[in-house]
């Protein structure tokens, strides 16, 4: 389910005057970041339940890189509003609990595989003035992640019992950040931040009839580091 | 916790197979037999070594695998789902168990023989012998007790749920039916057939052709009925094993109405007539015609129930015990049988409380002594169903009666205790022994034995007709370490403060075990 409220931040960005600092020293209006994500993933769970299924059972996700996109728009001095979009990665579940269910391996065994995009708007508070090389920055935000292309793997399938078909519901949440800018010369800066986000979801495997469910909350932790280009 | 748990995992699934299962071919609309889900799901996948240890977790499995024998086989345990019809001529849906013997190529893959198993009485409607993953299932002793004695010796194993329990659609359960249940075991034969062709372990272990049939108690009597219907089809069997069943139902329901009841009786009542009411429509108007006013109102839901019988007897809504009422009965006739002197069937008996209106009862007798079965009250030299009953209840137990198969085409033995107070070992197994001996008598070419693993009482034997010396040989082997085995498990139960203890662990506990193994022995041979 998308949100219209990114959109609309998005809109009322355009409409913010181009600021130039008192020195004169230019600044520019927008920013394109590129860079490289490292997602890593706390994620706290219900045991995964349903028929047939022993209590005890729960998934755990790999950490993941990937690159990532970020455009910003100066709003004032201080303000800017940021989207950010990582290419999105290949997200692999595995399983975490006993070491077989039966005699089938279970722990550590990757038990399906995800892409996961997370377009995300931020609105971030830059300190101290423009002119100064680095300036730390704090932000607040709303993130929308979608799975999709989630597939079992056969090891997924032999844990769960047969062909398995895995469903992960949508999620909208906040999302923090904080990081720094380096302004390095004229349009180029570099970036680096640590940024979280209210990620949950409900996972569905449906397997030869049989259904079984389970309550994540992701808990993504992002450690974000880019190369700013500002024009 | 557990109390609503059966129908939330029963309505989970059913949701889940009316939106369809991707991955899985989804086909509800098949004929009988056919299988609803493809692949099925594959509950559990254990080797022979993780099998053992998860039997022998607890005290009661070590002794089971002492029985049984130490798990030779790995197995793959699918619960299966496919289309029946019911008890008239309804369509509809039944589940139950694919047990596949993996490892071992010498014993356990390649060819391996089927064996269909129908399990006893259940009354709780989540009934699943399927489901190795709940100890609170009220199938997991008999399945582990099934998977042991044969899928972890190299046996296919087939085992419905019968329709009426846990997802099938059916609104009640066609009880002691032989025409409804036997296609039910059909229907789960074929459907486990074609899931064979797509499970992992069918992979490296098939069916060799090969089918076998047995069952306890209520499956005793379904696995004499399959025989029957298998054989008027023209299925070869390789041999049966029909066990502690109540195979000649009208010679025991007239035993049950002239005051020798047995234990269980007030449970048995709501199912035989509900399943009969069903089916024919004519064993009574009103529940109240047949139930005393206590009871009536709604007893032809009441079983298979989402709660436990314990639940049920605490909540009044069924008898633990008391059948008929005790004397007076205002009807002078009655008063000598209720109960019958002696004092062994005191216990079904009661003042007030008791689950069969005396008026019902005193009609049924009237019917069953102008119109007599041949065997109850007395036995005479043509022991069959009364010729023209007109009590609608003992006419559905006369269409249901197994008497009508006298010449089994296969070989069978017919397990049991004589001091069976559930399932009457003379009235039911000596009686078709009885028969198959006159018949056989008189030149049919019939196979068939009788094992008693009671020992301490009589017949106490092994006794059979048309085995070979080395066939009866090593059953009369079998015999000894099962009488052994039996007598132990008899002492181990004895509780000097509760004289009940034996009477009450006979027919569910102590002789279960020692029948299915003599089964499987007895398959060896064929």
């Amino acid at each position: 389910m998308k949100s219209i409220l990114p959109l609309a931040a998005l809109i009322a960005a355009f409409s913010a005057g181009t600021t130039y600092a008192d020195d004169g020293a230019q600044t520019y209006p927008w920013s394109v970041g590129l860079g490289a994500a490292f997602i890593h993933s706390s994620a706290v769970m219900e045991d995964v339940r349903g028929p047939f299924t022993p209590p005890g059972l729960q998934l755990k996700i790999a950490n993941t890189y990937t690159p990532y996109l970020s455009i910003a728009r100066n709003l004032d001095d201080h303000f800017d509003i940021q989207a950010a979009l990582g290419a999105p990665p290949k997200e692999e579940v595995k399983g975490k609990g006993p070491a077989t269910v039966g005699s089938v391996p279970y722990d550590g065994v990757t038990l399906a595989r995800a892409y996961v995009a997370t377009p995300t708007v931020f609105v971030n508070y830059h300190f101290f003035a423009p002119s100064m090389p680095v300036r730390p920055f704090i932000g607040v935000g709303l993130n929308y992640t979608k799975f999709f292309d989630v597939k079992s793997t056969p090891d997924g399938d032999n844990a769960n019992g047969g062909p398995t078909k895995v469903v992960v519901d949508d999620s909208i949440g906040i999302a923090g950040q904080v990081g720094a800018n380096w302004h390095i010369q004229n349009h180029w800066s570099v970036k680096g931040s640590v940024a979280w986000a209210q990620v949950k979801s409900k996972l569905t495997a449906t397997t030869s009839g049989v259904e079984r469910s389970t309550r994540v909350n992701f808990n993504p932790t992002v450690v974000l580091l880019t190369a700013e280009y500002a024009f | 916790m557990r109390k609503g748990r059966g129908l939330a995992i029963v309505s989970a699934i059913v949701l889940l197979v009316a939106c369809g299962g991707e991955g899985a071919n989804y086909n509800p609309n098949g004929g009988p037999g056919s299988l609803i889900v493809n692949p099925p799901y594959r509950v559990a996948s254990l080797t022979a070594a993780d099998f053992a240890a998860q039997v022998g977790a607890t005290a009661s499995g070590q002794q089971l695998l002492q029985v049984t024998g130490q798990p030779k086989c790995g197995v793959d345990i699918h619960y299966i789902m496919f289309n029946t019809t019911g008890a008239a001529g309804e369509a509809t849906t039944s589940s139950g168990a694919l047990m596949v013997p993996t490892g071992d190529p010498a014993n356990c893959t390649g060819n391996r023989p089927v064996v269909l198993y129908a399990h006893g009485t259940a009354t709780t409607k989540g009934y699943n012998i399927a489901d190795i993953t709940n100890t609170h299932n009220e199938a997991f002793g008999e399945l582990g007790l099934v998977a042991a004695t044969f899928a972890a010796q190299g046996f296919i194993v087939v085992a419905p749920n019968y329709a009426g329990y846990d997802v099938s659609n059916l609104g009640y359960h066609p009880y002691l039916n032989a025409i409804q249940e036997s296609g039910d075991m059909i229907n789960s034969l074929k459907a486990a057939r074609t899931a064979l062709g797509s499970v992992p372990a069918g992979k490296d272990t098939h069916d060799s052709g090969k089918l076998y049939v047995t069952g306890y108690s209520e499956g005793g009597y379904v696995a004499m009925a399959t025989l029957q219907a298998l054989q008027a089809q023209g299925t070869t069997v390789a041999a049966g094993a029909p066990m502690s069943g109540p195979y000649s139902v009208a010679a025991f329901g007239d035993a049950v109405f002239y005051g020798n009841v047995n234990l269980g009786g007030t449970v048995f009542s709501p199912l035989l007539s509900t399943g009969y009411q069903k089916a024919y429509g004519n064993i009574y108007n009103t529940t109240s015609d047949l139930f005393t006013a206590q009871y009536a109102t709604g007893i032809d839901t009441l079983l298979p129930s989402a709660e436990s019988l314990t639940q049920l007897f605490q909540e009044g809504k069924l008898p633990q015990a008391a059948l008929f009422q005790k004397a007076p009965t205002g009807i002078a006739t009655l008063d000598p049988i209720s109960p019958p002197a002696g004092g062994k069937f005191d216990f079904a008996f009661a003042t007030s409380g008791y689950l069969i209106n005396t008026s019902y009862r005193a009609a049924y007798l009237g019917d069953a002594q102008a119109n007599p079965d041949g065997a109850v009250p007395t036995q005479t030299a043509t022991p069959f169903p009364a010729a023209n009953p007109s009590n609608g209840l003992r006419q559905a137990f006369k269409k249901n009666d197994l008497r009508t198969y006298q010449q089994p085409g296969m070989p069978v033995l017919m397990c049991g205790g004589n001091a069976d107070p559930t399932v009457f070992f003379s009235v039911n197994t000596q009686l078709m022994d009885g028969i198959w001996t006159a018949v056989a008598g008189q030149g049919a070419p019939l196979k068939f034995a009788q094992l008693d693993v009671d020992n301490s009482g009589s017949p106490g034997t092994f006794t059979s007709t048309g085995l070979t010396p080395v066939q009866s040989g090593t059953m009369a082997a079998v015999t000894s370490q099962v009488q052994a085995g039996f007598t132990q498990a008899k002492q181990a139960a004895t509780d000097p403060n509760d004289p009940t203890a034996v009477v009450r662990a006979y027919h569910g506990s102590l002789v279960p075990p020692f029948c299915t193994v003599a089964a499987r022995e007895f398959f060896k041979l064929f």
